[in-house]
This record gives structure tokens, sequence and C-alpha cells, in this order.
């Protein structure tokens, strides 16, 4: 296959050269303004006709394109009449374009990196400007999606600088699988992996660290536009990668002409503003008797027995800090039509609100254009970035567990002896936790990943039909992991401290080739592409990792005891192999058909099921071209329909067809099969996807609406299931399972006021998501995912309809996400068939059902994204709003520390309860069960507080309305700019993220994670254990161009 | 000239095609072997052996009383079970997935190297394994286990996974009878840890299996045959030297002896009355039995103790000289700091899967039964001193031991231990079966003490739990079984377990069917 590349690449080449002997073509410049106010036009898009070629005009409303004689040039430019200008003697052509309300020209970015536009379109597309990414000032540009995508779900996993986060496309399709979307860049797909703690030599589930998803790698000050391709239909011809729909990131590009160098700085403070509080009454012990050394706080009242002197620390504001981050991006470009080029830098320092925590990043990006004969055009860009992050631990042994049960009559921040121990508050056991200042300063846990992508595109074309189109890039990529636990923490006790090292090693590289040939026929104008990719993705880790350390503070595997030192080699890789092809109808400007079909061939399957196809059909209609329209063109502008299908299929996990054989560590070594069935029968995923849209412009485009409703069925999953043993195995690889997935979505904009000075633009993104579980594989009860069990009896969790069915023996089951695949499952009440709870006559308390039950739907009804732009003379301001209705949230402090006494819900204990229910007496499935009057005074019975079920902490429906992103901004006038020579541009801002939350919940932020952005399948939103909310952040910050 | 490129390209992609095949072919682990050898694959399996016996004996230590919980209102104590837990399902675990399927790979590898012995030792594993798990589980998937993409499986019943186990133990024996092919005592000695290669050992081995399935029908008057287990006990082990002696290097809590201090699971049980009544001469009045100090340990004010089922230590407070030792010969145990313990409560110590004495008192059982005092006597006598033997293997003190000797003397001399074939009672056997059997028994223990029903008369002095002191869902029952391992089978087993009532609160009451008539 390498020889095939080479072959390839040897053969454009050589076209290369050939043809520029047979160059006929001339450069065309001009200028394009706008025919009301003359004002010149940046951004319009130049093409010549029946070509792929073309460009835009710059900030001088000025081109040049290279055109070869008697040709045409469209530009078009969104709310202008497009107009065809056909090339004459003059190589310069300067035309005003008239402003045209009733159509709209917008091109995207589509699959594969080709522009269309947009209403050439079948199916939904949403772009995003890199500027307002870049404006909501967030590490993590996915962060700044959220809201301005209909369809998007975004969930960081915590507050931390650096964290990682996850976006899911219209819902989660495969119920074990990844969810994430394809991230391409500049055409070619890379890498969005966060480490799996699977690598390790500890085999950690992806809860207690958390490590930057690398798609985060992508500096928000290089992206000229992201485009969000939602569906399958969209996507189909990124094949299998894109079954979830996919992020097109297309970077800024230099424009011909004048250089310009840029600067673009940023200073931020970030603040911790919801936190979970305890109580501060009641003191360590058991059943109402204080006892220092018993680690829940079911004792004494420590006022009425004077410990600690009645003092109460605030150890929560003690511990946190106050964050600062600092952006600086300085960029240049320049060039002249034959070769432009644009260096961008950017250094991003964020110091995060947990002591330790940062996140270092220098982001170098060099992107080079050029037009090497007339007919061969080259883009070269090369990307390095260096990421430095410390995270704190998160989860059951993390610094927000420590401090929420760490004695709030003790000062935290005295963590150590005076011989520099660890200060414990009880004995010396591994029960203490960590304080939260030694957890942190003590402890480290650091990530540093060097990466480098390349990317080279060639154009050519050889005729006015025919362009042939290759891009080749490797995104290679390594990390080093650290954790370094010291001997005296908590989780380093046993092993005497320890270190978990890591070195992961990644390569993808990407080829595709393709060739596109167009033809008119009269009205109807065709153009079919045929295309060929290959995809090799290696992943190689080398872990280590040692105990028994023999100097506590020396973070080094060098300080371990040579005998406890274990290693484990990891590699993964995938390869991929595609052909595709692609017909485009387009009928009078009103009619647009585009069937794609696409042939996988995936290493990852048994040789006999390693092929599938895949076909997508997508139609637009723009109605509003019909005749009978043209008198509605006042009120209603423009119209279109949209239906489109698509097939998808997916591919499995590396390796996995057949069982492994792991190393073991028992007398005398040797190897034993691994928790994984094999499966060499296994068949590749298989989706089907619908859509349909209609895209509405009111009023000379003042109003916007455009619907999806799209509705995906994926089945025969490709699932690691848990079964029973009698398989071999803990997990067996199967096939099977059905999931659906509709949803609604809506964007409407509206423009309630433009006028010269004053224009206010008003953008809501509306989304509805609804998921049903029609079966499991092998007809399962429930699909859950280890990671997410991470505190107490509650998971993550697929849930198959019709749960009671599965119980024989149960009379009554709880059924909140029955049926869901965002379901929580975990224990509940044992009820009887009236569905009372029913109570122990000898406790009085009621009796816990240990059967994993859905208890909980995290899906939300719906979320809104809902920004308003002002713009006032040289003033704008833009405010985003991110709203959701519904879904539950387990809160997992909450449970924590009402099983340790340390609820604020917990204060009441000195006053008797009866818990409502009934006696489980042998009456309690007869018509007049015993209703329980049994009175318990928590105080004096500890016990008490573990009868409560996860039942009880899983808050539900709850809302929230978040400012997510305010952006104040000044652009220093031309007026101002002239009257000196050094700057052209400037403006200064003020943005904030994170301003406020009013929400119903009661824990700090129902938007959280519980792992990390590496757990597969529908992962742990919704989860909040031992988590950071997102903290607060104002920056200020300008920028200028030279 | 266009028409050339075009097709040129068309002909670019066709080679990508046929050059596919090869370049797809990566899908082979490079980091994990996803096939083995009979030498790598035998260690841990042996090894998981152990796994299983030990993590479930802690429950079934219980179920026993070897030991109790030191904390008041345990469940196992009580004859209940751990819900919604894996606690108690390790046999399982270990006959499906550890062992499990790693036998075929054995027997496919052995097939092609016509290496015999290892053949027979990997049905002879799994032989021990069926009759192992069923002892604790009843109903097990038989027919269809492992069965290739299959994800529901039913039950079969305890009378046919019996019949497996012969029919597979024959199968080993021939096996391991053969001297063609690749059979010798270097290659099996590369992954035996156990018998270093000595297949007359692994034959005796065998029959100690088969001894085992014979004698635990003992109540079914019609097919139980006294004169087969004697043929099988005497097919098998001839003394200690022949004891399945599981290794452990214990350099990690992963190779170390499970009752070991490094393991350190036994903190949180103290050894039982009933055992420590048995052993210092209130049961067994006449002589304080060596076994006291040779497996026990004293609280700090050198009395012997133990605790009652339900109530555990009320003395369970560091400090307190009466406080009931832990099993590592310290009184006030700690997670960090070192302890040592003695006999089987060592890091190192091998865990003897199956013994010589055991095989002894098994025979001794049958011959009493059958009517034969003289040969039951006997074989008592060598249980007796077998176990004796080995317990003092662990004395390395030479004081000590000379100790151990003298108490040893006047101990089998006494009324304590059965002097004539006259005198010898079943609960005379079977108690000192049970004493024999401490720790690594336990299983076997708890077989016996089940086909007994707990009664009284066999295990004198035992206190069993009754009224509020049993688990409240066992319906007045005691424990006849342990439930099938919870997240293999009654989270993704449920509507087969539940034809056999295994979705019951009391299910773990049920009596199986090798006890029953």
């Amino acid at each position: 296959m390498k020889q095939l590349l080479h072959r390839s690449m040897t053969l454009l080449v050589c076209w290369g050269l050939s043809f520029s002997l047979f160059a006929q073509d001339r450069v065309i410049s001009g200028k394009v303004t706008g025919s009301t106010d003359n004002s010149v036009l940046p951004g319009v898009s130049v093409v010549v006709k029946g070509t792929a070629r073309g460009t835009t005009t710059d900030n001088n409303g000025e081109f040049k394109v290279t055109a070869p004689n008697n040709a045409t040039l469209i530009f078009s430019y969104i709310g202008y009449l497009r107009q065809e200008v056909k090339i004459g003697s003059s190589n310069v052509i300067n035309i005003s374009l008239d402003n045209d309300e009733n159509t709209l020209n917008e091109v995207v970015v589509t699959a594969l990196g080709v522009k269309q536009e947009k209403r050439a379109l079948g199916f939904a597309v949403q772009e995003v400007k890199g500027q307002d990414l870049l404006d909501s000032q967030r590490d993590n540009f996915m962060m700044g999606l959220q809201g301005r995508v209909a369809g998007l779900q975004m969930t960081p996993t915590s507050g931390t600088a650096g964290g990682s986060a996850v976006i899911q496309l219209r819902g989660a399709g495969s119920i074990g699988n990844s969810n994430q979307p394809l991230y391409v860049v500049d055409g070619l797909p890379i890498s969005n992996s966060t480490f799996g703690q699977g690598a390790l030599v500890t085999d950690r589930p992806n809860r207690d660290m958390d490590y930057q998803n690398r798609a985060a790698d992508i500096n928000p000050n290089d992206i000229e536009t992201v485009t969000v391709l939602k569906g399958p239909e969209a996507a189909a011809l990124y094949g299998i990668e894109a079954a979830n729909g996919a992020i097109v990131i297309t970077t800024k590009k230099a424009k011909a002409g004048r250089s310009t160098i840029s600067y673009n700085g940023s200073l931020s403070t970030r603040d911790m503003y919801r936190f979970p509080e305890g109580q501060t009454q009641y003191g360590r012990g058991f059943n109402g008797v204080f006892n220092p050394n018993n680690f829940s706080y079911f004792g004494a009242d420590i006022n009425q027995i004077g410990e600690g002197g009645g003092k109460v620390y605030n150890n929560i504001d003690n511990f946190f800090q106050q964050g600062v981050r600092q952006s600086h991006n300085i960029s240049m470009e320049g060039g002249s039509e034959r070769a432009t080029y644009r260096l961008s830098t950017t250094y991003v320092s964020d110091k995060g609100v947990v002591p330790t925590n940062k996140m270092d990043q220098i982001n170098i990006r060099l992107t080079g254009v050029a037009q090497l004969t007339p007919k061969l055009r080259t883009t070269t860009s090369f990307n390095y970035v260096g990421t430095n992050n410390d995270q704190p631990l998160r989860g059951a042994q993390g610094f927000l567990i420590g401090i929420l049960a760490y004695p709030f009559y003790l000062d935290a921040q005295n963590y150590l002896t005076a011989d520099g121990r660890r200060f414990r508050t009880f004995g010396e056991d591994a029960n203490d936790l960590d304080n939260p200042f030694f957890n942190v300063y003590k402890n480290i846990n650091g990530n540093r990943t060097n990466r480098t992508v390349g990317n080279v595109q060639l154009e050519y074309n050889p005729t006015n039909w025919l362009s042939v189109a290759s891009i080749l890039g490797a995104d290679i990529f390594s990390t080093r992991y650290n954790r370094f636990q010291h001997p005296e923490s908590n989780a380093g006790i046993t092993a005497k401290g320890f270190v978990d090292n890591a070195t992961e090693n990644s390569q993808l590289l990407n080829a595709n080739l393709r060739a596109t040939a167009k033809k008119d026929f009269g009205k109807l104008r065709t153009s079919l592409m045929v295309g060929s990719t290959v995809d090799d993705r290696r992943y190689e880790t080398a872990a280590i990792y040692g105990q028994q350390l023999y100097l506590p503070d020396f973070n080094s595997i060098n300080n371990t005891l040579p005998t406890t030192q274990r290693n484990k080699a990891t590699l993964v890789q995938r390869r991929l192999v595609s052909i595709l092809g692609q017909l485009n109808l387009n009928y009078g400007d009103m009619l647009y058909l585009s069937v794609t079909g696409r042939n996988d061939w995936s290493s990852t399957l048994p040789v006999q099921n390693n092929s599938f196809f895949y076909p997508s059909a997508s139609l637009g209609f723009i109605f509003t071209e019909l005749p009978s329209f043209e008198k509605q063109q006042q009120f209603l502008s423009y119209g279109k329909l949209r239906f489109a299908y698509a097939e998808v299929g997916n591919d499995a996990t590396p390796y996995r067809t057949r069982p492994r054989l792991v190393p073991q560590t028992t007398t005398g070594g040797g190897f034993l099969y691994d928790f994984y069935g094999g499966n060499d029968n296994l068949r590749p995923e298989r989706g089907q996807s619908f859509e349909t849209g209609v895209e509405l412009r009111f009023f000379k485009n003042r109003i916007g609406l455009d619907l999806t409703y799209f509705n995906k069925r994926n089945f025969d999953q490709i699932t690691t299931q848990r079964l029973s043993y009698g398989t071999g195995f803990i997990f067996g690889l199967l096939n099977g399972g059905e999931i659906k997935n509709s949803g609604l979505e809506a964007q409407l904009n509206i423009t309630p006021v433009k006028m010269k000075d004053f224009q206010w633009d008003m953008n809501l993104n509306f989304t509805k998501l609804q998921n049903e579980v029609i079966s499991l594989p092998g007809n399962v009860t429930e699909y859950y995912n280890s990671d997410t069990w991470l505190y107490g009896n509650i998971r993550a969790s697929a849930m198959a309809p019709n749960q009671i069915s599965f119980y024989p023996n149960l009379s009554y089951v709880t059924t909140r996400g029955e049926g869901k695949t965002t379901a929580l499952a975990g224990y509940s009440y044992l009820r009887n068939k009236r569905g009372d709870i029913l109570v122990s006559p000898s406790t009085g308390l009621p009796i816990s059902n240990p059967v994993f039950l859905p208890i909980g739907d995290r899906n939300p009804d719906f979320m809104i994204g809902f920004q308003n732009s002002f713009r006032y003379k040289d003033w704008s301001l833009s405010v985003l709003l991110d709203i959701r209705k519904g879904g539950d949230v387990f809160n997992g402090n909450e449970m924590y520390m009402f099983r340790n006494g340390l609820s604020t819900r917990v204060l009441d204990r000195a006053n008797p309860y009866v818990f409502q229910g009934v006696l489980r007496d042998g009456r309690e499935e007869s018509d007049a069960p015993t209703v329980n009057t049994i009175q318990v005074t928590p105080q004096f019975r500890s016990d008490f507080y573990g009868a409560f079920a996860e039942e009880s902490f899983v808050e539900r429906d709850i809302n929230w309305i978040r400012l997510r992103d305010v952006t104040l901004r000044y652009t220093f006038p031309q007026s101002l700019l002239s009257k000196q020579k050094a700057f052209r541009s400037g403006s200064i801002f003020l943005s904030a993220n994170e301003l406020f939350l009013l929400t119903n919940y009661t824990g700090a932020d129902p938007d959280v994670n519980g792992t990390s952005a590496g757990t597969l399948g529908i992962g742990a939103r919704g989860f909040d254990y031992g988590t950071l909310a997102l903290p607060r952040t104002m920056t200020v910050g300008l920028n200028f161009s030279f | 000239m266009k028409k050339t490129q075009f097709i040129s390209l068309v002909a670019l992609l066709g080679v990508g095609l046929t050059s596919c095949e090869k370049y797809l072919d990566v899908n082979f682990d490079p980091s994990f072997p996803q096939v083995s050898q009979g030498f790598a694959l035998l260690p841990p399996m042996i090894g998981q052996m152990s796994r299983a016996e030990t993590f479930d004996g802690r429950f079934t230590g219980q179920y026993t009383q070897y030991w109790l919980s030191s904390a008041a209102g345990n469940v196992w104590d009580r004859h209940g079970y751990a819900a919604g837990s894996d606690n108690g399902g390790e046999m399982w675990r270990s006959h499906y997935w550890t062992i499990g399927k790693n036998v075929d790979l054995i027997i496919e590898d052995a097939m092609a190297k016509q290496q015999w012995d290892y053949m027979g030792v990997a049905k002879a594993i799994r032989a021990w394994g069926w009759q192992s798990t069923t002892d604790a589980n009843g109903e097990m998937i038989l027919k269809q286990a492992w069965e290739p993409n299959r994800y529901v499986f039913d039950y079969d019943s305890q009378e046919d996974v019996y019949k497996e186990v012969v029919r597979l133990s024959n199968e080993a024996l021939a096996d391991l009878a053969k001297t063609d092919g690749a059979v010798s005592a270097a290659s099996l000695g590369r992954g035996d840890i156990v018998y270093k290669g000595d297949r007359t050992k692994w034959i005796k081995f065998v029959n100690a299996i088969l001894a085992r399935n014979a004698n635990h029908i003992s109540n079914k008057k019609g097919s139980y045959n006294p004169d087969a287990v004697i043929k099988f006990v005497d097919a098998s082990f001839s003394s200690n030297a022949d004891n399945f002696d599981i290794p452990h290097d214990a350099t990690s809590t992963t190779d170390a002896n499970f009752w070991g201090p490094l393991r350190n699971n036994m903190n949180a049980f103290r050894q039982s009355n009933y055992l420590v009544n048995l052993l210092n001469g209130t049961t067994f009045p006449g002589a304080i039995d060596p076994r006291l100090a040779g497996m026990l340990t004293a609280s700090d004010d050198k009395v012997f103790r133990g605790v009652n089922v339900n109530v555990g230590d009320p003395n369970n407070v560091a400090g307190r000289p009466n406080r009931v030792a832990n099993f590592w010969g310290q009184s006030q145990p700690t997670a960090t700091t070192p302890a040592t313990g003695k006999s089987i409560f060592d890091n190192k110590t091998p865990h003897p899967l199956i013994t010589y004495w055991e095989m002894q008192f098994v025979k001794a059982e049958a011959a009493f039964i059958k009517g034969d005092k003289a040969m039951a006597l006997d074989a008592y006598n060598k249980g007796i001193n077998a176990h004796l033997d080995w317990v003092a293997s662990f004395i390395t003190d030479a004081t000590a031991r000379t100790a151990f000797n003298t108490e040893r003397t006047a101990y089998l001399k006494s009324s304590a231990v059965a002097q004539t074939s006259a005198v010898l009672t079943l609960s005379d056997i079977m108690t000192q079966k049970y004493i024999s059997m401490f720790v690594h028994g336990h299983m076997e223990s708890w077989v016996d003490m089940r086909r007994y029903k707990y009664s009284s008369d066999v295990y004198k002095g035992l206190t069993l739990p009754t009224g509020t002191t049993l688990f409240p869902d066992n319906n007045g029952k005691l424990a006849y079984r342990l439930r099938p391992r919870f997240n293999s089978e009654y989270v993704w087993n449920r509507a087969a377990l539940d034809k056999l009532g295994g979705l019951n609160a009391d299910f773990h009451t049920k009596e199986m069917w090798f006890m029953q008539p």
C-alpha cells in the first residue's frame, strides 16, 4: 500500500508538470463593492465557472484569480445577488454586487473539505465562525461550541485548566463504542483521542484523572470556520469515522497582498463560585457519640463538647485560589498571487483555581499556499503543539472529596506535621482521606504532549471540467503521562508510594485522492466525484509502574523498589481503505440531488466481513424558485425543503475478534485469557438515518428559520457486553441490539433592528433529542459502562424496555429511564406491587433493592442556545445563554456527604423520623399493608443514613439557565486609526464565561462528567461526584494588526 | 491524453484494491498473545485453583465456623449471604473464566504436539473445577458451557455435573497413562509447579477427585458404594509427599498465600469458639491438642479464645488483653504493621488443595459406614498423624518443636483420640477430619457438614445460628449452597436461574442433590 501511495504521488506530480506546459491561463484581478453604499466587500466568493477554482476577496474587497481565456467568473456573497461576468480582454474586473435578500449563496465546507453552496445541500449543516470561538476565550474550542449549534451537546469533564470535553451530535448512537464526531482539519482527520487509562500498568477506569482531549490542541486563533456536519447524511463520505457526525475545521489562510502582523492577547481570572457546602455542627463519631477516630460525622454537636474550641474553618475558601490565564497570539501573513504564507504562534498559560493545576501550551502553525502553475496549487500546513498539563486527582481520592470530608474544626492548611510528615486527623491508617492541600501538593498527575500535524494538499485542474485533488497528512504526537503518589497519601499508603508512568506515541496517517468531473446539460448541472482514502492509525504505549519509594518526594521511576517495577506495552493499529463516489445534480438552481456511496475495508473485522458499503442520498428543493413564489418574496424570501437518507457502518476495536491472553503475576507467571471473549464472525455495526428539514427566510432575511427532524436507527451494534461467565469470559463480543435516536433541531435567526449604526441579531438554537432502546445485545436487561460505576451502586446504563418482564420475583420495579440509552441504573427501594416502599419491621428503615434498575434518565427535554449580538457604531456586545430543561443528575457529592453525616440535609438528626412506607411483615402485598410507624431518631441510629438508596440521590428534571459567554468589544474606528501609521486595525474587549447559573440543582454544577472523555459509549455526563464545577472567568484583551 | 490520465487513475485504484488484503492483515495483537502453550498456561491456572477455593473460603469458613466475624451481626455468620455482591462466587469465576477456556487452549496445543500428559493434566484440572464448583453452587451450566455465540445458558442438574466429573476424570486417567508421543517429565515439569512433571502424582490427584465424588453421595443409599470410595482413596495419595501443594513465591499480594499477612484477607475474622473447644480439651477431654498452639493464636493474656456466632468479639478494642487474636500471631492487627503467621497463615505456605490426610479420613468414613471398623480406625490414625506431621513441619523453632512433639505423644495416647475400633464413632472421624481440614479444606468440611445437616451428634459442640441470630431471609433454614456468582448469573442469566428458584430470597438454603438420599 505504501507503494501505492508513492506511485500515486509520483503520478500526481507528473501530471502537474505535464499540464503546466499546456497552461493558457490569465490572472484576473479586481475589486468588489456593494452597489448600495459602495463599501468594499471582503470575503466575496469568486469562482471560475465550471471549475472548482476560486478565491475570496480580501479585506479591501480585492481579488486575484487565475482563469482560462473566455472563462466566466461567478461572484457570490451572502445577501447579495450572484453575478456572472465573462472575462473580456481586460485582466481587471471591478464589479459591484446588488443586494438581493431573496437568495442565499452562502458557501460552506462539507465532507472531505469540499466547499459547497449551502443552498445546494439536502441536509442540515451549521457553521460557527472562528471569531465567535475566539471571543469565547476558552482554551478548548469545543467548549465554545455549546449553544451555538442545534443538535450539539457538549459536556466538560470538570472546571480544571486543561480538562477534557465531550461533544455528541444528535445523541449517542452507539452504546459501547465511541460517540464522538470526527474532527477534520483542512480536509484531514485528526485525532481527538483522550488517553485511556487501560494502557497503564494499573489499568485504571478513566475517572480518577483527567487528560486533555487532543482536539483541544486546535488553536482558536487559527480557526476560520467550524462546520458541524450533524448526521451521517452530511458526513457519509467520511465513512465510519463520521457515523456520529463531523466537526470540520477550516484554518485561516493568508490573503495575497500586503503583509499583516497581528497580535491578539488576553488576560483572564478565574474564580470558583459554586461548591457543595457541608454542615459545621456535628463532629466525627457514630450514633451521636463523638469519636475523632471515626471517619463519618455522626458524632455529637461539637459546640456542646467543645471540640476544636468552637472554631470553624473555611477550608473551602482557603483551598481554592484565583486562576489566571494569559494568552498571546502573534500571526504574520503575506505573500503574492503565486504564494502566500501565514505563521501563527500562540502561547497560553492557564493556572487553574485548584493549586498546582495548570495548562501551558505553545502552538505554532505555518500555512503556505502556492500556485505552482496556473493549474496546480498546493497548500501545505505544519502545526506544532506543545502542551504541559498538571491535573489534580479527581473522584473518590481527589481533592474535592478530601475537602468535603476534612474536619471543619481543623485548619486544612496545616497539612504537615512539624517534622514534615503528613498530618493525620486520626490513626496511622489508610482510611483517613488525603488532606486536599496534601493531595495537590504532594501527589503529581501530569501529562506532556508534543504534537506535529502536517498536511499537504495538491489541487490540479487539467481542464475546466476535471479536477483532481489529493491530501496527505500525518498527525503524530507523543505524550508522557506521569502519576506520582506520595507514600503517605491515602491512595499510596499500601503501596508505600508509587509512580505510574506511560508514554504514548501515536501516529495517524491519512491519504486521499479524488477526481471531480463536471458537465452541464442545459439547466441540469452535474458533477461526479470518485476517490479513495487510506487511513492508518497506530497508538503505541509503553507503561511502567513501580512502588515503595525510597525518597518520599522524589518523582521518578528510579525512586521505586526495582522488584516492584512492572511494564506494559500496548500497541493498537487500525487500517482502513475506502473507495467513495458522489454524484451531484442541480436542476436550475432549484432542485439539488446528491447521491454518495462508500465502501470501507477495515482491518479490525474478520476477513469475510471486513468490507461494507453504505450509500446516502439527499435532495434539496428551493421551492421559492418556483415562478408562483415570485410575488411572495417580500414576505417569504427563501424557502427550501430538504430530505436525506444515509446508511452508516462502523468497525470494531482492533484485535478483538480473537480473545487475547494477558500475563499473570501468580506464582510461576504465565498467560491466561483476558476478560474479553472474541468473535470470529463479527459483522460491522450498521445504522440508518433519515432527516428532513425546511429552511425559511422572511422579510428580506430579517427572520430565518431552519427546522430539522431526524431519525437514526443503529442496529447490529458491536458491544463488549457483560454476560454469564458461561461464555468463558466476563465480556462477550457480539453484534446486536437496536437503538433509536430522533430529534428536532431548530435555528431561529432574527434581526429585530438593522440600522446603519445599530444592529441587533438574535440567534436561537433549539435541540430536542430522544432516544429509545428497542433491544440490547444478547437480550440483556442492561448495558453498562464500568468506568461510570464510580461511587455507590449507580452507573450509566442503557436499559432494555419493559424491565419488569426480566424480574419474575419482583412485583414492582422503578422505570424512570427504562428503554433509554441515557438511563441511570442503580439501587432503588424494594416496593410492593402498589409501589409502596417496604420498611424492615426490625429496623424501621427502608429495604433497598440490590438490583440495577432504571432510576433516572439523563436526557434533557430540550436545550436552547440563545445568542444576542448588538452592534452600536464601534461597539459590539454578544451574549450567549445556555438553557436546559429536564434531565436527571446523580448528585454523588450529596450522597457522599449524606452517608457520612456531612450534608446540611442531615442537620435535623435529633428529630425523630418515620420513613414513609409499609412494613415487610408478610402483608405487604395484601390489600391492607401495614403502614410503617416505627420512629427512628437518626442521631442515635447512624445506620439510618446508609438506608437511603441511590435512587434518593438522583435529582430529577434539572433545568438551568447559564450565561456561558459575554463579550463586549470596542473596535477602533478607521477615523482614529488613520491618524497614525503604526496600526491598521485594533480592538479591545471584555468578556466573561459562566457569569451566572440559575438552576434547580442542589449541587454545585449539574453539567459535569464523572469520567474523562476517554470513556466510550454514552459516558458519565450527569455524574456529579468529586468533580470541580466550572469556574467563573473574566477576561480583558486586545488585538491589533499593523 | 485526458483519457489516458483518467484510465491511469482508475487503474491506480485497482492496484490499491488488490494489495488491500495484505495491507489490512494487521488484526493480530502484537502486545498480547492470542494463542499460547501448555507450559505457559499451567502455572497461572494452578494459581487460580488456589484462588478459587480461598476467596470463597472466607465465607464457607464462617458457615463451617472455622472462624467468625470479629464484628457482631455478620451476614455469613448468620448463614446469610451478601446481596448484590460477588462474594462467594469465586469458584464460579475460576471454573468458567480464569481456568475455563484455558483448558481448551492446552488441550488444543497438546493435541497438536502429542503431549498427552498436558492433556491429562488439563482435563484433571477441569474435572476438579466441576467437582468443587458444583459442591459450592449446585446446579451448573454444563452442556452449554463455553459455547460460542451463546449469550444465555441453561443449567444442568448436579447429578449431571457429578457424572461429568467421572467421565472427564476417566479421560484424564487414560491420557496420563500414555507414554508415547511427546510425553516427558521434563516437558510437563516446565509448567507443572505442583508435581514437577510427575504424572504418577497427577494420576493420584485424579483418583482423589474421584474419591471425593464417590464419597459426597454417601446419603444416597442406592448409589453410594463405600468400596469404590476406598478403591479411589487407595489409588490416590500415599503420603504427605503426594499432597497437591500449590506453591507461593510471596513477592507481592498476587503470588502470596491468601491466608498470609501480606494479603491481609483475614483481619476481620477470628477463630471460632467451636474450633478452640475442639482443640483445648473441652470437647475432647483428655489432652490438649498440640495443634491448638500449632495453628491458632492466643490473646495477649496467653489464653486461647474464640468468638461465637453473630456476636463478634466484644473486646475487639486495641489494648485489651482478652481481645481475641487474629491469625497472625498478634492481637492488635493493623494494615501497615508487618505480621508473621504460623502454619498456613504465612505468606509462603503452599496451599494444600487435596491432601493425603483428607483421603485417609474419607477412607475412614467409608470403611466405618461399610462396617469395617478396623480399617476405619487405621485410616483415622493415619489421617490424624499425617496432619500432625504437616503442622509440625512449619515449626522451625527447636524448643517449640520439642514442645509440640511432647504434646503430640500425650494427645495421641489420650482419650481425646479414639484408641480402639470399638469406641471409634462417626463423630470422631468427622471431627478429626474437620480439625485437619482447618482453613485449606473448608469446602470439603462444608460438604461434610451439609451431608450430616450440621448435626450436633456428629459435630459435637457446634452452636448454630437460630431464631433472630439466623439470617432473616433464610426462613429458619441453614445455608446449603453458595449462590452462583452475582455479576455473572444474577445479572446476566436471571431467566435460567429463576427456573431453579435462584431468585428466591432463601435460595442459599436450598438443599443440594449430593446430600439428598
